[in-house]
């Protein structure tokens, strides 16, 4: 089957030009890769074709056919399926439900010739599921797979991949990457959404990439990373900040035996961690294994089972989830710049705005923060300019602990870069950061020291000279 | 200020339809609506004692609709105003029983506040301690007050020339008309000061602040140290303090009894015209004084309406009634 994309354009309503004209060719057989900084329109462009947004303008052609799918079910006749970024299985029922249901479908008893191709399928792909448990109850890995059997069980003949590891340990994705070999050689074609460089040159048979809407090169092997990185982000320019001297020896942060229950499930299991003056620790795991609970018993949102947890001269903290748990969106930047030292803008209970303001302008002009004015609310912002007004707001604490939580998530690369270096020059003028991330090029690239987190415990805890990329692959999947 | 604009579109749209379904009700039951609405809109502005009227209505109205106005700000749907201002009420009631001079004034305010604020520290601590939804704890404590403040009414603090009300106040701690002849009392302008007191608050101090903070997003307010449930223990306090005024002045400022009627017939409803009116002032103070003024008039214009075109005073219930479910409607599209 041969996909044709022509001249699509799509303007949303708040205004945001997310594609400018992109034609495109997907061949039988084929791996594409659609590399894309966050906001490049990857995601938006695969989703018109498979029939969740529907173009402004442009054409889309299966085979040489003119088609409109008006909705995911539409574009699945055509044969065409997206495997969401954000799993989109329905909770509450088991994997083999989840395969024979389908949107605006009613649920029917799953008959015995379903189970037997759902299974075939599984065994010609090499998985090993089990189909009758609650998908909740999965891992994320396994829950892809679900996601990948049921497109092929629907006849999906173009399948398209969301940014696929982003919840997967490292010897998952080297599984993952086999499977979509396997696909390949069924004849399949897969679209594969990422902005990961090194997973694009291992499995990709061409590149397109996209910038700013556009497509703005094309490449086929043998690839050039250095090239691919220009197409991606024009051009960079970074001054590259390097950790200066090695950490100090008093404590900023001091957590001893600590015991998280969530419900009656221990998520953390007594976890022991020093964060040091002028050192950057990491805590690296796959997502979901106690990280979240951890991170917030520090700071206090949730309750501690158990344990110790001291922290000297005071804390700054960037949440995982800038939307939800740092910024309220309908509020203005002014309002959100002074959460938390909402007191240290008073006199008499009374805040004064005015000096809110004139430090709300500050925080914009230090950090580059592109917003209409400091009276925008929040929402108005670009996620990357969100992320900035967040880390400008902590770092201007003056804390001498920071606790960031996945600060870099959903950035491009260039304010990934520019988050990383802040991080590195605080850390350079003696302040202790507390790094959890699932991002490994992340934690080698900035931290000191690397802790290793599975299923609630810290598994391996070592200066980063020592924790070899393949001792933490291990650790992190448990082996 | 395109955000403002909308609002008061919408805010705009609710009334217009809340009229036209209300006339399209007059007609079917035979009477002009037309005439009604000038009657009832134009009457109250045609005459200063008229108007003074409609204002003393306003006032108990503003009051407790600042109570609901401000239990949104922090993400609470307060609707005990109701029970406090009964409450209020049987605090300036206590103090006429307990004094029989002009120190009964400030006891009154006292006590009445006092009432009205233990009043809705219970819900508020349910909510706290138990994870009680609001809505469900002041509910319950509006109808417990209103049995409780109809005992004491009809018992210790019965007028005993007068069966049917409480003891009255005592002249020299009464709040008489500004303007002799007509309805407006202090309360007028107190009521009115309380709004603006109460928007300064909100806008400028820290607590008010913290409130709209976790209000919007407590998850939030926590991570930074903003603690959301003493955010519901003072917007919950705020409110009383103002419903419970709102109950004080009905007796203290309500000429001609200064008292409470039995079948508390001077507060009954006050809590809830207060959330049409925060609702129609789209929870801003000052749109809540506006939106109260506006209703102490349609209170005014339904006398008139009666009198002088003979269509029923309930109607101004009909169509409050229709105006609170499209304002109700709209807020649910939004959340």
């Amino acid at each position: 089957m041969k996909v044709s994309l022509r001249e699509i354009r799509k303007v949303f309503s708040d205004g945001t030009h997310a594609l400018r004209g992109v034609s495109l060719d997907v061949f039988p057989g084929e791996v594409l890769a659609l590399l894309g900084e966050n906001g490049a329109g990857k995601t938006t462009l695969m989703k018109i074709l498979s029939g969740i947004y529907r173009p402004t303008s442009g054409e889309i052609y299966v085979d040489g056919r003119r088609v409109k799918p008006k909705n995911a079910r539409d574009a699945l006749k055509l044969g065409i399926a997206m495997v969401h970024q954000h799993l989109s299985l329905i909770p509450g029922l088991t994997a083999l439900e989840n395969v024979a249901v389908l949107e605006g479908a009613s649920l029917s008893p799953v008959s015995t010739e379903l189970r037997r191709r759902v299974e075939k399928i599984a065994e010609e792909l090499g998985f090993e599921i089990e189909w009758d448990r609650d998908v909740e109850e999965l891992p994320l890995g396994m829950r892809q797979r679900v996601e990948i059997v049921k497109a092929l069980y629907w006849g999906a003949q173009l399948l398209i991949l969301d940014e696929p590891t982003t919840v997967l340990s490292p010897p998952e994705v080297k599984s993952l990457f086999q499977v979509v070999k396997r696909l390949k050689e069924q004849g399949r074609s897969v679209v594969y959404i990422t902005h990961k460089i090194p997973e694009v040159m291992e499995i990709a048979d061409r590149v397109v990439v996209l910038r700013r809407g556009l497509k703005s090169a094309e490449f086929s092997p043998p690839y050039d990373a250095k090239r691919l990185v220009e197409a991606m982000v024009g051009e960079v320019k970074t001054e590259a900040v390097e950790r200066l001297g090695k950490p100090g020896e008093r404590p900023v942060l001091e957590v001893k035996d600590l015991w998280v229950y969530d419900g009656d499930r221990a998520v953390v299991q007594g976890v022991d961690l020093v964060v040091r003056e002028r050192e950057i620790l990491a805590i690296v795991g796959v997502e979901g294994n106690g990280q979240e609970h951890l991170v917030e018993t520090i700071v206090g949102v949730r309750k501690r089972s158990r344990g110790m947890i001291k922290i000297y001269g005071g804390y700054a903290y960037i949440p995982d989830d800038r939307q939800k748990k740092a910024l309220v969106l309908e509020m203005s930047l002014v309002e959100n710049a002074i959460i938390g030292k909402e007191n240290e803008f008073a006199k008499r209970g009374l805040i004064s705005w005015q000096q809110a303001e004139r430090f709300t302008a500050k925080l914009i002009e230090e950090f580059g923060i592109v917003a209409p004015g400091p009276w925008s609310s929040a929402r108005q912002l670009s996620g990357g300019n969100q992320q900035k007004l967040v880390v400008g707001r902590e770092l201007s604490r003056g804390a001498k602990l920071i606790v960031a939580h996945q600060p870099t998530r959903g950035l491009d690369v260039a304010t990934t870069e520019y988050v990383q270096t802040l991080l590195i020059k605080t850390r350079n003028a003696g302040v202790g950061v507390l790094l959890v991330t699932s991002d490994l090029d992340e934690a080698y690239k900035i931290a000191d020291t690397i802790a290793v987190m599975y299923r609630g415990k810290i598994v391996a805890y070592g200066p980063v000279e020592e924790m070899g990329i393949e001792l933490v692959g291990k650790k992190m999947a448990g082996l | 200020m395109r955000r403002l604009a909308l609002s008061l579109l919408n805010t705009g749209l609710a009334l217009f339809l809340a009229f036209v379904l209300g006339a399209i009700a007059m007609w079917i039951s035979g009477y002009d609506p037309l005439l009604s609405y000038k009657s009832m809109l134009l009457t109250p502005l045609s005459d200063l004692t008229y108007l003074f009227s409609a204002l003393a209505f306003s006032a108990p109205i503003l009051l407790t609709g600042l109570t609901f106005a401000v239990g949104l700000k922090a993400g609470l749907f307060n609707i005990g105003a109701e029970g406090q201002t009964y409450m209020g009420a049987l605090g300036a009631v206590a103090a006429a029983y307990l004094t029989r001079d002009v120190s009964a004034l400030p006891l009154a305010a006292f006590l009445g506040v006092a009432f009205a604020v233990a009043w809705s520290a219970i819900p508020a601590l349910l909510k706290i301690w138990r994870g009680v939804n609001e809505v469900v704890g002041t509910i319950m404590m509006n109808w417990v007050a209103y049995w409780l403040v109809i005992m004491a009414v009809s018992t210790i603090f019965a007028n005993p020339s007068q069966p049917e009300e409480s003891v009255k106040m005592p002249e020299a701690a009464r709040l008489t008309p500004l303007v002799a002849g007509t309805d407006l009392t202090l309360a007028v302008p107190l009521a009115y000061l309380t709004a603006v007191l109460i928007y300064v608050f909100l806008r400028y101090s820290v607590w008010g602040y913290r409130i709209s903070i976790s209000g919007q997003n407590p998850t939030v307010a926590k991570a930074y140290g903003i603690r959301p449930e003493q955010a519901v223990l003072v917007a919950f306090g705020i409110g009383a303090l103002t419903a419970g005024l709102a109950g004080v002045l009905q007796v203290v400022a309500r000429p001609p009894s200064y008292s409470l009627a039995r079948n508390l017939a001077n507060v009954y409803g006050l809590g809830f015209d207060g959330i049409t009116a925060a609702m129609l002032g789209r929870g801003h103070p000052i749109g809540v004084l506006l939106a109260s003024v506006f209703l102490g008039i349609l209170q005014e214009g339904a006398r008139h309406m009666q009198i002088e075109v003979g269509t029923p005073f309930e109607f101004i219930r009909v169509i409050q009634g229709l105006l609170i479910l499209f304002l109700a409607l709209q807020m649910l599209r939004k959340i």
